[in-house]
């Protein structure tokens, strides 16, 4: 093992290596860009053996890397924003396909306006396209993410998208542990697909399926995703014996006694970290619900961790216009019917198109929640006033 | 509503693989975890919806079709490419009796008419048949003619050494009368001795001579000769008009007219053929041969004017190959098209990007080296140029076809792409992706196998 300092891109090309992919297609876009270049690099070097394709447009990746992966590689990508977008019929296609591909989002704003800064509105916007949804909250976090996401897509047939955050992640140098590749073939066994496209065996897939036959293929995707909390948890144990990190589903941070839970997902966990660290010695129960997984959904951890709160603060980095915060969403729903059903349930709008969420922001956050504010509405935080 | 049992990927079952029986799905247990068909679709001949069918033909590139020495010039360097030197050279040494010689001297007539010439530069070809002159080889071998002759040559230019090397190939006992003192000819004398570095002829022309043929070095008569021999072939009155004349022997008299292609009504009876003369070096190589092959081709009861359209070279009536004979007398028709595969006729967008090479192959060619005329450094020089031919019309192996193939029809063994046209729609993509032209196009009911 080695530990070197790098930036979020570099990590999850190393995770990808470690994971010896086959077959990488790739289009560039920033903030994504890094992991593509680097991935580059490591098969020209040698390091990984792999095929590289040049794609013309993220339409194409994904088409490409479904059939690579139909033909039973071990395919990975990267990309960002309008490039996921525009993949977003065919991510479809590789969930409905049971493909295990494994891709790396670097979240960046949706345009208009254009942007490239940093909120999950791209990822977000592809949560019911049947993909595993992973949120990292540190650069180490990605490389495992990537690493797990083959071992859990490959069992539950399901692809897996593990979301990093533009910016924070992606341009920000921490110090990440690179394993060993034998260690990583312990524990990520090489590929051997159920089914896979073969000229000696041919058989058609995916092919017209009359209305008698299609609820059954999508229930089956339901029971694979209702099983991947199982397999995704027995993934992160394994993982974290092996080479010492455990993530969960989620992370429930100092919550047993607190009054007050932020919940939070990627890049702006480590900022609600260090306001819970300071609030606790300070003696105020706060805690911190980290959500990692958005798909599926980890209704019982979450339920759990907020066991003991007065309230619940969901802090989104998105918006779905006309509703709220997409985590807030989730939370409320997965709430509903348990004992903690009547607790205010917070929703508010932060960081959005790459505005920072700094600890200021969260002792705002903290403010506005002790002053019982609006439940049904989301709170926009940091936002300029009218005049 | 179905209740939550252990989560298990539920495979196609293998049995209904093969079979064109109706699936039946009446419970979820049915289903495969994906939506891949549960029957074969091998039923579904799709290939009966073909107009036009591509299929693999080897063609000929420009410069065979210009080597006046009837040189498979493609086919020795791609045998190189494809790492075997010794099978290039016994390509080379089959048509090409002098190939150490011509691959310093020859006016290169290939080189000009090279498509990649076109492109960037010519590939140096002459250097490749001067290098690979030098690897060791194992001589052509003819079927065993019904008749040995006695064969006369006079002279020992490059068109009798030429003539008495494939005579002597084709199991005549061939004489050859010199009156200097060495053999060679013109090729000692003549401008070109100069490209020939000191002994480098000796070599050559014993690799001709050997034991296969006796060598005279006295002066002799047209009459003397014509009593004693069945064919004789060279400078019979001066070394500038070279002739063939036939006597007569045991089964033709001489007045019996041969249906030599080229000759007129009035020569036959005693022919002799004149040329343009002064022949170049490489011309006279194939003048030689082309005299040779025929009148090989006669003795044995062939047509020569019928024999010389099966192994002409490029539709060249000039220009003919050895290993076409060969072919024509073990019947082993070769399935190659005589076409003139052009620049125009190459897909160069859809060129394969330039490979490497093992550097063992040098090493290799080291090892099978007879002489000090090529070196280690000629060797990995010549790779490399061999690497930049584009092999027109002459598949080597690209994978285009095979890897652009929609329907996946195209099957690679051991060197070799079969189309499965049970199941090839005909949508030509094999045909528009081959650099190369090696796949032709044909209306389906024009083919006739």
């Amino acid at each position: 093992m080695e530990r070197i300092i790098m930036n979020g891109n570099s990590a999850a090309a190393y995770g990808a290596v470690l994971s010896r992919v086959q077959v990488t297609a790739a289009y560039p876009i920033s903030p994504q860009t890094g992991i593509v270049e680097a991935l580059a690099q490591h098969i020209a070097s040698g390091r990984l053996k792999a095929k590289f394709i040049m794609a013309e447009s993220e339409h194409s990746v994904m088409a490409s890397l479904i059939a690579a992966s139909e033909a039973g590689a071990r395919v990975f990508t990267a990309t960002s924003s309008q490039g996921l977008a525009l993949m977003h019929e065919l991510l479809h296609w590789a969930a409905g396909a049971r493909l295990p591909i494994v891709m790396v989002n670097v979240n960046r704003a949706m345009s208009a306006p254009w942007t490239m800064y940093c909120d999950q509105s791209d990822i977000i916007a592809q949560r019911d396209t049947g993909w595993l949804h992973v949120y990292c909250e540190q650069n180490q976090e990605a490389l495992d993410a990537i690493i797990q996401g083959y071992k859990v897509a490959e069992q539950v047939m399901l692809p897996v998208l593990v979301n990093m955050d533009g910016y924070y992640n992606s341009y920000t140098t921490e110090p990440v542990d690179v394993y060993d590749i034998e260690d990583v073939d312990r524990y990520l066994p090489p590929y051997n697909p159920p089914v896979k496209l073969d000229p000696n065996e041919p058989h058609t897939l995916h092919g017209g399926t009359g209305p008698h036959l299609f609820m059954e293929m999508r229930y089956q995707m339901w029971e694979a995703m209702e099983h991947a909390r199982a397999v995704a948890q027995e993934a992160d144990e394994e993982f974290g014996q092996i080479f010492g990190h455990r993530y969960g589903l989620t992370e429930a941070y100092g919550c047993e006694d607190a009054e007050l839970v932020l919940v939070g997902s990627g890049s702006l966990v480590g900022t609600l970290r260090e306001v819970v660290d300071e609030r606790r010695e300070r003696g105020e129960r706060i805690g911190l619900l980290k959500i990692r997984y958005l798909r599926p959904f980890p209704t019982q951890q979450v339920r759990q961790a907020v066991a003991s709160a007065q309230q619940i603060a969901v802090i989104d980095r998105n918006v779905s216009v006309g509703m709220g915060g997409v985590f807030w969403q989730e939370v409320r729903s997965a709430l509903y019917g348990s004992q903690v059903r009547d607790r205010p349930v917070l929703g508010f709008i932060a960081g959005l198109g790459g505005r920072d969420v700094t600890p200021g922001t969260v002792d705002q956050i903290i403010q506005i929640a002790r002053s019982n504010p609006p439940q049904d509405v989301p709170i926009w935080i940091e936002l300029k006033e009218r005049r | 509503m179905t209740t939550e049992g252990e989560f298990h990927i539920r495979k196609p079952p293998a049995t209904l693989s093969q079979s064109q029986q109706p699936v039946s799905l009446e419970a979820l247990d049915d289903y495969p975890y994906k939506s891949v068909a549960l029957a074969s679709t091998r039923a579904n001949l799709t290939g009966l919806w073909r107009y036009w069918r591509p299929y693999y033909q080897t063609k000929r590139a420009p410069c065979d079709a210009a080597c006046p020495v009837g040189n498979q010039v493609v086919d020795y360097i791609q045998t190189v490419v494809e790492g075997h030197w010794q099978k290039a050279a016994n390509v080379l040494r089959s048509e090409n009796p002098l190939p150490a010689v011509t691959g310093r001297v020859c006016h290169r007539p290939c080189e000009l008419s090279c498509n990649r010439r076109q492109y960037d530069q010519r590939i140096a070809i002459h250097d490749i048949e001067a290098v690979l002159a030098e690897i060791q080889f194992e001589p052509l071998r003819f079927p065993p003619t019904p008749v040995p002759r006695a064969v006369a040559v006079v002279g020992s230019g490059p068109a009798e050494l030429a003539f008495a090397f494939f005579m002597a190939s084709l199991h005549h006992a061939v004489t050859l009368f010199e009156t200097a003192e060495a053999l060679g000819g013109r090729l000692r004398a003549g401008p070109q001795a100069r490209h020939l570095p000191d002994g480098l002829l000796d070599a050559e022309i014993e690799r001709i001579v050997g034991e296969r043929m006796a060598v005279q070095h006295s002066a002799v008569g047209l009459e003397e000769l014509k009593a004693k021999y069945e064919g004789i072939f060279g400078g019979v009155h001066s070394p500038e008009e070279l002739m063939l004349v036939l006597p007569g022997g045991r089964d033709r008299s001489p007045d019996e007219p041969v249906p030599f292609p080229g000759v007129g009504a009035h020569e036959v009876a005693q022919p002799t053929l004149p040329i343009r003369a002064p022949l170049r070096v490489s011309e006279a190589i194939g003048y030689g041969k082309w005299v040779a092959l025929l009148l090989d081709a006669y003795w044995r009861g062939l047509n020569p004017a019928d024999t010389l359209s099966h192994i002409q070279v490029g539709g060249n009536p000039r220009i003919v190959s050895a290993l076409k004979y060969l072919a024509l007398l073990t019947d082993h028709p070769l399935q190659r098209s005589e076409e003139v595969v052009t620049y125009d006729k190459l897909q160069l967008d859809m060129l394969e990007s330039p490979s490497s090479w093992d550097p063992v192959l040098v090493t290799e060619a080291e090892g099978l080296l007879t002489s000090q005329w090529a070196t280690r450094d000629d060797l990995q020089r010549v790779l490399a140029e061999a690497h930049r031919c584009f092999s027109c019309g002459r598949c080597n192996h690209c994978d285009n076809c095979w890897v652009y193939c929609p329907d996946a029809v195209i099957s690679r063994s051991e060197g070799r792409y079969e189309i499965d046209y049970d199941y090839c729609k005909g949508c030509l993509l094999c045909a528009a992706v081959c650099p190369r032209r090696v796949l032709s196009v044909i209306e389906e009911e024009k083919w006739n196998g």
